[in-house]
């Protein structure tokens, strides 16, 4: 607009300036290197009242601080005092514009000096050298302030969300987290810790997002070297009421794209498969409305869910806490004289309201919809997308997440208890030879057995060209570990394996077959090692985890049946074995490993030889079974110590820089949507408008 | 008070005025007088410790009164007009039965004057079993109502639970009334109660033992900011090795998860200032479960400050509100649950919706029909269930309680996070520690309950919770998934002694060297040892084959395989599971939540079988009887105490698939082992008392699915809902005096067999001894009758037919003759079949 009227229209009529909002003069007064508070005492009150024009505001800036930055300096650090001062008014209009006008600042000076760094030039620019500290934390402590504002109070969400605009600009100037200086003062400043637990449990509904957006950012800076006083804190924290708000925030934003995708999935059935997968991708589920910025499942509640599980044990518990209908709705009213609740004494009519109000959600009462189960079923969704990189992402971290999950001795025993059931409906990645099951009421089973079959549903669908090796490594360890759990505890699960143990088997074959791609850069052996210790797990301890004299049995009758795999597999890690190469060392393990099957392979096959060759037709399975179940007693087997050992996850050693990459994208994907929304501030003038007899 | 004088002002000179001149002045002065001492008394009684046992308190107290009213002219009239009355009264024989059914036969309004004075004389827990027929007079009879409304009203300024006690039972009681009247005093008396009028007063008197053992107290509270000179010194300790564990925790910064028990509170430096804030925070949330203090009534007044505790709770908490909000959640949850589809589904919401509870617990609150002093502190959540019922769902519970000295002073435990104690931290020695704290038994509910009151409960709750916390023993507790530290140093101590912990564990694994195991877990080792896999599947055999008869679970029918499980067993396996099992007082309690059905029959019919079981108590009749306690809440809900140890017919011939006499041989052993004849025995006794108790009272209903079978081989029957004049669907099924089938013949060894014999026999001495008290029992179904909606009240003369039942007319050898025809009748009834089989088909319940 300005530069319009600037560059010198030689029209016939006169030159007709076009209107400029009146923010607009005033930020170009402001920014020209003028004084106008020098004159008008009122000025920076008037100014304050103006609804911010961030556009406008952030391209003047950006040329300014090219142009002309030795007088943009000081008027901007004038700007920024003058922010803090009304940060802090209790005019609820001045104080958002106030908390605006800071977001655009940073924002600003972020950009400009995103390459080298927000230091401490950046920050003498933005708000002078002297006193920054001082000054952030008069901003983090009004922010605070703010966020406890009680809710009643009118315009208080729109307050709170510019106070996280502030905050959440603070926490991405930088790509990398580790580079960002402002980030020491929310460390300083651990009140901040508080104030949004508390804000979870008050209104999870409008800020939910928002808070987990900042733990997961605060708990990213520095993780391993300083003292990141939000890990400490966020790891002893032990509000079971904060802790289920944040889980049932993760869960229902999982649960709507859940929902969401199984819309689309309906709906496209009849068209061509593949078209309705992409566009599904490729779009973003439209926001509800509930949550201003959800477009998608961000990584973000998964990072944040990851780091609950990873450093709190006390969000375990939350994890199968089934979501109520009521979240966020039911404000407490009572706080002075109690009024007694009276069911008899009520009349009919008004009971009968108070019915239907009460039943009014029941749809939602039916549904089972705890955090866990309804991330198994995302977990589903994702990982048949993985070939996509940004989604593999996701499904690595929803398997860290799961890794964590099945390490706790707690979260096991919970998905392992026979009363704690749900009905999870797993996705199955559509494949030619299976026919697709879209039935939607699965029974009820303890999760555990949901978990199972996720993994295994992971190893059938991912055995491709582009191996997922990682991936495979985290499925075989949980599965690992939720047998070495069960036999641990003795607990007996309910489960036919003989599924699972198909799919390990066929891996093992596709582990073979794929030598010549796969075995240049990944050590298949060890990953070879760790199925055939789930086996030796079955073999030598199904005595403490199975349910049935039968499945230990069938254990048998499986590997027997697939001998030749095993065969083959000994001999291909014999061949490296013999020959000097990288891998020797975990071929030779996986040799040792083998004994077992060996030594049942072979004296099984040998009964079974001597059998069949005395009649003509091939045995039957129940044949089969017979055989082995004579024979046992002239087996012994050698025992495996430790099958049931794993190393305990360790996010430093092995996914730092994978975790740094999530918030690297998380910061960009911030940065990249960057946009406030300062009608609030209209929004805001109105309400306050409708209750003028309040203001004074 | 206050509105007492009211009361005495205006009704009773009126009443005493037509009588004669002389007495109202003196009445009246005498009244008001009274007044004023008792409220003195009252204010001395706040004085006096509640540590008194409540006996002793009435005792003093009532004596008190009793010495200046004999004076009263009230005596004097009564002397005139009726002198044996008066010498019955003040005789030993009286007791608290005739008092009560002479309060509501008599007219005299000096009569019922007298005897509403009388009341302060009994014991608080006799009367207490006749509260509802006080409440139902109370409502139904105006000129009672003047005279027993001081009575309650002091018991309810005395004491919480009698408030909410009257409080249920008048809203329970009121409510029929409310269809057809106006609200009257008993409205006004239950407002007058729930907005706490008579202000339930709350004192706390520590013991010496509690005394001696407050250091203990103190120490353990320091969360409670109370510094003592004493203690300061540890204090600065503790400080200190928290500045360490700061150390340590900033040390390892990024670390994996909090290792130590820390928990938010115990990191005061971090915590600072804002912590405190949150909890001064003086913001009432109950009744919202979502606030995690839903039944918190912001009562501070017990607490510890600076080391003094207050004697007396002088805050305006409501202190009715945690109790009723809690029983609310728990009433609400069964209203929801009908209307989800299925019964896993209804489990499913139920698991939820208690574990949503459990947020807001521990707390001051209390299962009423439990009588020692408890807190609740969790729910098992997960093993709640609902049970069968058609349209219904009522539900069972398991409540985590801790015993304490006095509900309202002593310290609640700290809560506890359920992921704090997670299953398998070395069982072995965990087992080992809860059997060292444990009391001896937990067989007996009750009686071991009374076992530990010998020492002050409260430091038995600190003392373990203090060895919980800071003692080696935490070391039992700490997760085993130590540490991985960051720097490997720290990660080579650590792995092998977490291999070592493990290997511990396994059963297999021996000859485990640490030191030679590898940190990579997964480069497992082949040992020399030889395994043999026909070992393996023995065992796997012996497993299947070898467990106790338990019932598999079944998604239709979830509470089966609840029920059946042995109540020891499965209390020890929640204490496990439960992050408060370690602390000495823990117990387990279960109660069945019912709504939508009116349990005032079933609280009738308890009352009804108490006495019958007194009377056949004391005149030596070997009948058993067990009756089930109830909370009547309201007129269609309220809590029922669960038989423990008990499934019913129907599930039994479900899961078992036998005959009723092969599963006694299958639980109790051969024919003529000693527990199969005992079991035999127990069964013809209970039979005997069942059979006459659902003679007398005509219940109704009687399919395989109410009449349930304990580990003893009692029978039980439950579900009194139809009785008297009621019948299911008033359809006329089961006209037989009480129901006896084959089967049940079968048990006790056929028709020729002794215990045949011995049944009748039992039933004859039963009915005689009933038909000798009967004056006991009658009052309490007479005076429930009076002004009464009651389907059971609601056809023909009850009292009447009641009355017949008991054959007042008939000789002994009559009688002997005529329970020879009803059990022979009662065998050959067509009825009880045809019902069993409508049962059936309706309900799919066993023949």
């Amino acid at each position: 607009m300005s530069a319009d009227s600037n560059s010198g229209n030689k029209s016939f009529w006169p030159v007709k300036t076009a209107f400029k909002e009146k923010i607009v003069v005033l930020y170009d007064a402001l920014l020209s290197g003028d004084q106008p508070w020098l004159d008008n005492g009122h000025y920076w009150d008037d100014f304050f009242l103006l609804k911010v024009n961030a556009k406008y505001l952030l391209e003047e800036l950006d040329r300014n601080y090219v142009e002309k930055p030795a007088i943009l300096k000081p008027q901007l650090n004038t700007i920024f005092d003058q922010c803090l001062v009304f940060v802090n008014s209790a005019h609820r209009i001045r104080q958002l514009n106030a908390y605006y006008t800071i977001c655009v600042l940073i924002h600003a000076v972020s950009r400009v000096n995103q390459r080298n760094g927000f230091g401490h030039p950046a920050l003498d620019f933005l708000c002078g050298s002297e006193g920054a500290e001082n000054k952030f934390e008069i901003l983090i402590e009004s922010v605070n302030h703010t966020f406890l504002i009680d809710d009643s109070l009118s315009g208080s969400t729109l307050l709170k969300n510019a106070a996280f605009d502030v905050i959440l600009t603070c926490c991405t100037t930088m790509l990398n987290i580790n580079e960002n200086m402002l980030m020491d003062y929310m460390m300083a400043n651990a009140n901040l810790f508080d104030s949004i637990t508390q804000l979870i449990i008050r209104s999870p509904a409008s800020h939910g997002y928002d808070i987990c957006l900042l733990l997961a950012l605060l708990l990213q800076y520095h993780k391993y070297d300083t003292s990141n006083t939000y890990i400490v804190r966020f790891s002893v924290f032990d509000d079971e009421v904060a802790l289920t708000s944040l889980a049932q925030v993760i869960g229902s934003s999982l649960c709507e794209y859940n929902k969401a995708y199984d819309i689309e999935r309906t709906a496209n059935e009849s068209s061509s498969w593949w078209s309705s997968l992409t566009t599904f991708v490729g779009s973003a589920i439209q926001s509800t409305g509930g949550n201003r910025r959800m477009k998608k499942v961000d990584d973000c509640l998964l990072l944040a869910f990851y780091e609950a599980v990873h450093l709190n044990r006390n969000f375990i518990s939350a994890l199968t806490h089934t979501a109520t209908n009521s979240w966020g709705t039911k404000s407490s009213s009572s706080s002075d004289i109690l009024p007694p609740s009276l069911p008899a004494m009520a009349t009919p009519a008004t009971l009968m309201t108070q019915e239907q109000t009460d039943f009014s959600d029941m749809d939602d009462f039916s549904g089972s919809n705890n955090l866990l189960s309804v991330f198994l079923e995302y977990c589903s969704i994702i990982q048949q997308f993985s070939k996509n990189e940004d989604m593999c992402n996701t499904t690595k971290l929803c398997y860290l997440i799961l890794l964590c999950i099945t390490e706790d001795e707690f979260a096991n025993a919970t998905m392992h208890d026979e009363n704690v059931i749900f009905s999870v409906y797993l996705h199955k990645a559509p494949m030619r030879h299976r026919k697709q099951n879209n039935e939607k009421n699965s029974p009820s089973r303890p999760l555990a057995v949901a978990l199972l079959d996720l993994t295994m549903e992971f190893i059938w669908s991912h055995m491709m060209r582009n191996f997922p090796y990682d991936l495979y490594t985290k499925c075989i360890g949980i599965i690992q570990r939720i047998l070495s759990f069960q036999k641990r505890t003795r607990t007996r699960l309910s489960y036919s394996w003989r599924p699972l143990w198909n799919a390990l088997i066929t891996l093992l074959k596709f582990l073979q077959n794929c030598e010549s791609q796969l075995a240049k850069h990944r050590d298949l052996f060890q990953l070879a090692s760790k199925i055939i210790n789930i086996f030796n797990l079955f073999i030598t301890f199904g005595d403490t985890f199975l349910r049935t004299p039968e499945a230990y049995d069938e254990v048998f009758y499986e590997t027997v049946r697939c001998y030749h795999i095993f065969d083959n597999l000994f001999a291909f890690a014999c061949r490296y074995a013999n020959n000097d190469n990288e891998f020797k060392e975990s071929a030779l393990k996986l040799m040792v490993n083998l004994t077992n099957i060996k030594l049942i392979t072979h004296h099984f096959n040998t009964k079974i030889e001597a059998i069949s060759n005395n009649q003509n037709n091939p045995l039957t399975e129940n044949q089969v079974l017979e055989i082995i179940r004579n024979n046992y007693d002239t087996l012994a087997l050698k025992l495996h110590d430790d099958l049931d050992q794993y190393d305990i996850y360790s996010e430093k050693a092995t996914e730092a820089s994978f975790l740094a990459n999530i918030t690297r994208n998380i910061i960009g994907n911030y940065r990249r949507q960057y946009s406030l929304d300062t009608n609030s501030t209209v929004q805001l003038s109105s309400i306050l408008l409708n209750e003028v007899p309040t203001i004074s | 008070m206050m509105f007492f004088r009211r009361h005495v002002q205006k009704t009773i000179p009126i009443n005493n005025s037509t009588l004669s001149s002389s007495i109202p002045l003196s009445l009246d002065t005498s009244n008001i007088a009274e007044d004023e001492r008792e409220s003195a008394a009252e204010n001395e009684l706040s004085t006096t410790p509640t540590a008194l046992s409540p006996i002793e308190k009435t005792t003093v107290f009532s004596n008190d009164i009793d010495s200046q009213t004999t004076t009263t002219s009230t005596i004097e009239h009564l002397a005139v007009k009726h002198p044996g009355l008066l010498r019955l009264f003040d005789s030993t024989v009286c007791t608290v039965s005739i008092i009560i059914s002479y309060l509501f036969s008599s007219k005299e309004p000096i009569v019922q004057q007298f005897l509403g004075r009388k009341l302060f004389d009994y014991p608080q827990e006799e009367l207490d079993f006749y509260l509802p027929q006080l409440i139902n007079m109370y409502i139904h009879i105006q000129s009672i109502s003047t005279v027993i409304h001081e009575y309650i009203t002091t018991r309810c300024s005395q004491s919480v639970e009698f408030s909410l006690q009257c409080a249920w039972l008048l809203d329970a009681y009121i409510a029929d009334q409310m269809k057809v009247a106006k609200p009257n005093a008993a409205v006004r008396l239950l407002f007058d109660i729930l907005y706490e009028k008579y202000k339930p007063k709350i004192t706390y008197n520590p013991t010496t033992i509690n005394n001696s053992s407050n250091n203990h107290h103190r120490l353990d509270e320091e969360e409670n900011e109370n510094v003592n000179s004493q203690e300061d010194e540890m204090k600065a300790e503790r400080a200190l090795s928290q500045d360490n564990l700061m150390l340590q925790i900033s040390r390892k910064k990024g670390h994996q998860k909090s290792r130590s028990d820390v928990s938010e509170r115990s990191l005061p430096i971090m915590n600072g200032e804002a912590s405190k804030q949150h909890r001064r925070q003086p913001r009432l949330c109950l009744g919202d479960l979502n606030s995690g203090r839903a039944f918190d009534n912001n009562c501070m007044c017990f607490e510890n400050v600076n080391g003094f505790r207050r004697r007396e709770c002088t805050c305006n908490a409501p202190k009715l509100a945690p109790v009723r909000e809690f029983m609310t959640a728990l009433i609400n949850i069964g209203k929801k649950l009908p209307h989800v589809p299925t019964k896993e589904k209804k489990t499913q919401n139920l698991i939820g919706e208690m574990k949503r509870m459990n947020m807001n617990l521990p707390a001051r609150v209390w299962i009423p029909f439990y009588k020692f002093p408890h807190h609740v502190v969790r729910i098992a959540y997960t093993e709640s269930t609902v049970l069968n019922s058609r349209d219904r769902a009522p539900y069972i519970v398991y409540i985590e309680i801790v015993l304490c000295d006095n509900i309202f002073a002593s310290p609640l435990p700290m809560k506890q996070n359920d992921s704090k104690l997670r299953s398998t931290r070395s069982e072995e020695n965990l087992t080992h520690h809860i059997n060292n704290h444990q009391i001896p038994s937990t067989s007996g509910l009750i009686g071991s309950y009374l076992n530990c009151e010998t020492q002050s409960l409260d430091s038995e709750l600190i003392d373990s919770y203090r060895s919980f916390v800071n003692s080696e023993d935490a070391d039992i507790w700490s997760t085993s998934d130590d540490v991985t530290g960051d720097d490997a140093q720290l990660s080579h101590q650590s792995v092998p002694r977490r291999n070592g912990l493990i290997g511990y564990r396994s059963n297999h694994a021996m000859n485990i060297n640490p030191e030679t195991q590898s940190i990579r877990s997964t480069e497992s080792h082949l040992s020399q040892q030889e395994i043999m896999p026909s070992d393996i599947r023995k065992r796997l055999t012996e497993v299947k084959t070898t467990g106790p008869i338990l019932f598999e679970r079944d998604p239709d029918d979830p509470s089966a395989a609840a029920l059946k499980e042995p109540w020891d067993k499965k209390e020890q396996r929640i204490r496990l599971a439960s992050p408060y099992g370690h602390l000495r007082n823990w117990r387990l309690v279960a109660a069945i939540v019912k709504c939508g059905d009116d349990l005032r029959h079933e609280l009738l019919a308890y009352q009804f079988m108490v006495r019958l079981k007194e009377i056949w108590l004391c005149e030596h009749v070997p009948v058993f009887v067990r009756p089930i306690n109830i909370l009547v809440l309201s007129n269609n809900s309220g809590l029922i105490e669960p038989i423990l140890n008990a499934v019913s017919l129907h599930q039994i011939k479900k899961n078992s698939k036998l005959s009723l006499r092969n599963y006694f041989l299958r639980e109790f052993g051969t024919e003529r082992s000693e527990q199969f004849l005992t079991s035999v025995r127990n069964f013809v006794q209970s039979c005997a008392a069942y059979s006459i108790i659902c003679y007398l009272l005509q219940v109704k209903d009687r399919h395989n699915g109410n009449i349930l079978l304990d580990d003893e081989g009692h029978v039980i029957h439950i579900d009194f809902g139809y009785m008297l004049s009621a019948t299911p669907k008033n359809l006329g099924f089961e006209s037989s005096p009480f129901k006896i089938t084959q089967e049940f013949v079968d048990i006790m060894g056929g028709l020729q067999s002794d215990m045949y014999g011995y049944y009748k026999i039992l039933i004859l001495q039963g009915l005689l001894a009933a038909r000798k008290h009967m004056d006991k029992l009658m009052p309490i179904v007479e005076i429930m009758q009076h002004g009464s909606q009651l389907n059971c009240f609601s056809k023909g003369n009850v009292t009447l037919g009641l009355r017949e039942r008991f054959h007042l007319n008939m000789t002994d050898e009559q009688l002997e003759f005529n329970v020879e025809k009803m059990v022979e009748s009662s065998l050959n009834s067509l009825t009880t079949r045809v019902y069993d089989t409508f049962q059936y088909y309706t309900n799919g319940i066993s023949k």
